[in-house]
């Protein structure tokens, strides 16, 4: 099942199976979360370059895991299907009465499947665990081999003809939940047609996108574990998304969206980030969740240049209930400066409706024309 | 006969004041805002602010109306005590199509400080557009509003 390279200890080897059991189990295939139906996102045909950032914290019985890891793809699409490979590292720590260490990890294997869902299969899986168990250290490193570890689809989300956004989250949470783990787990994923590259170093251009990626995922998860936003690092974060976005040709030849539609590399960040505060609405005031309706809005998360549509749409209502529920509220209290706020982020989700109400109210608490 | 030409060069004057006001929407200057810049191109501008209320400024919007291109440069007047401004950008059906925060008073569309290739991804401008900014302070409170203002590549 697994081969043991070193040890100082295995006294503990139940422990230890049952930790690697889970981090086996954590890595086997399932089913992502289906695209959109109205647009199906897919890579069009070229080579691609990709990068993925998870952040997880998974409370098991007896102890919690909070690793960080990050990985490269490198595939080309044609006909339909997808060819390549893929790697990772990452770190993590683990917390618990009788558990407690650290440990990093190294994969890689090859990439395939369908141009609209990646499927990513190990090859090879390292693990250096430096861990007490009962107390007693343990020093090894394992490495998992293709029988021992399955694989995971990533979902495409969005795509345009040179870039994509995918939901790798989904999968990831679902393969911990059925180990056994409660998941808190945020991450991204997002590629670009290497074809479609105005700079010429695509391996520094892809650097700065998977620091992007990192960065973001970081600010995700501190506002879904901590609450709150810094909306100075989320606005520095869009900023050089769209710095990225500059290097790339704008290309709808492959008949994916049309002239009008966009994404960054972080779009599905952002809207998973929109997300998390609609679905905590109490952690964001007015002003705030206006905030996050603007850089949904400009990074093509929402807003008729969203190249998921669909997934726009959604977003949208949500953010229409939220701020009419607001509204209701400011009215009642004739809060002026609540009113005001209403109206500004009525404005990015684009609700006639709603900016029509919430004018009105402006002219009625606020005293305008 | 010259007292005639006076009253007619004088009327002539407020008619020409009063139409000049109303091109700008007939706010007039405002708290915090400078006034309009000359543009090449007069605003034909839907006239109507995006925010309307006592005590709200006016933010002056600088960008010429037509002409400017597929990723046009968004500019507008500093505002007296804005700590952030907040754009959006509708398309011709007045759906919002792009958005934009931070601190300065020019952005090219797509969030570039510098001009993008007119072949980048990004948003492109279409026919019929509007645009709006609004200003805050350091506390958050909106303190100015400008109009929404029409424009095209």
């Amino acid at each position: 099942m697994y081969k043991k390279t070193h040890s100082k200890n295995g006294r503990r080897w139940s422990s230890l199976l049952i930790l690697l059991f889970l981090l086996i189990t954590s890595s086997v295939p399932a089913k992502a979360s289906p695209a959109s139906a109205s647009s199906i996102p897919a890579f069009s045909d070229g080579q691609w370059l990709g990068k993925f950032s998870i952040h997880a914290v998974v409370g098991f019985t007896s102890f919690t895991w909070n690793g960080f890891y990050n990985g490269d793809l490198n595939f080309t699409s044609a006909a339909g299907e997808l060819n390549g490979d893929w790697s990772l590292k990452g770190s993590g720590t683990y917390n618990g009465t009788t558990l407690n260490g650290k440990a990093t990890y190294n994969a890689n294997g090859p990439l395939d499947g369908p141009s609209d869902t990646p499927h990513i299969k190990v090859e090879k899986f390292d693990i250096h665990l430096s861990i007490t168990v009962s107390g007693t250290a343990v020093n090894t490193t394992v490495s998992l081999g293709p029988g021992d570890a399955g694989g995971l689809d990533i979902a495409l989300v969005s795509a345009t003809c040179s870039q994509a956004v995918g939901d790798i989250t989904t999968p990831v949470v679902a393969n911990y939940e059925a180990a056994g783990g409660s998941p808190t787990i945020t991450g991204s994923f997002t590629a670009i047609r290497v074809g479609d590259l105005t700079a010429a170093d695509a391996p520094q251009y892809m650097q700065e996108v998977g620091d992007l990626l990192d960065k973001t995922e970081a600010l995700k998860q501190k506002a879904t574990q901590a609450g709150g936003l810094d909306f100075n690092e989320l606005n520095a974060l869009v900023t050089k998304a769209e710095e990225l976005a500059k290097a790339l040709k704008k290309n709808s030849q492959c008949g994916l969206g049309n002239n009008k539609s966009f994404i960054t590399v972080i779009t599905d960040t952002i809207d998973n980030l929109a997300n998390f505060a609609l679905a905590n609405p109490q952690l964001f005031t007015t002003e705030e969740l206006g905030r996050i309706a603007y850089a949904a809005v400009r990074v093509g998360a929402m807003g008729s240049g969203a190249a998921n549509s669909q997934q726009a749409a959604d977003l949208q209502s949500k953010f229409a209930k939220e701020f009419d529920d607001r509204l209701t509220d400011a009215v009642d209290n004739n809060n002026c400066d609540e009113v005001t706020n209403i109206t500004v982020a009525a404005a990015a989700i684009g609700d006639k409706g709603l900016i029509q109400q919430a004018k009105q109210a402006m002219t009625a608490i606020c005293g305008g024309n | 006969m010259q007292r005639i030409r006076i009253f007619v060069i004088g009327i002539i004057l407020i008619l020409s004041t009063l139409a000049c006001n109303l091109s700008n929407g007939g706010s007039g200057p405002q708290p915090g805002g400078a006034a309009t810049p000359a543009s090449g191109n007069q605003p034909q501008s839907k006239s109507e602010p995006l925010l309307s209320a006592p005590g709200l400024g006016t933010v002056q919007l600088k960008t010429d109306t037509q002409g400017v291109g597929a990723k046009p440069l968004f500019q507008w007047e500093a505002v007296a005590n804005a700590a952030r401004y907040q754009l959006i950008l509708n398309d011709s059906s007045g759906a919002s199509y792009w958005a934009w925060d931070g601190t300065g008073t020019q952005i090219y569309l797509g969030g570039s400080e510098s001009p993008p290739p007119a072949d980048s991804a990004g948003p492109t401008l279409e026919a019929g557009s509007t645009w709006a900014v609004i200003a805050f302070d350091a506390s958050g409170k909106v303190i100015a509003s400008s109009e929404v203002r029409s424009i095209s590549p």
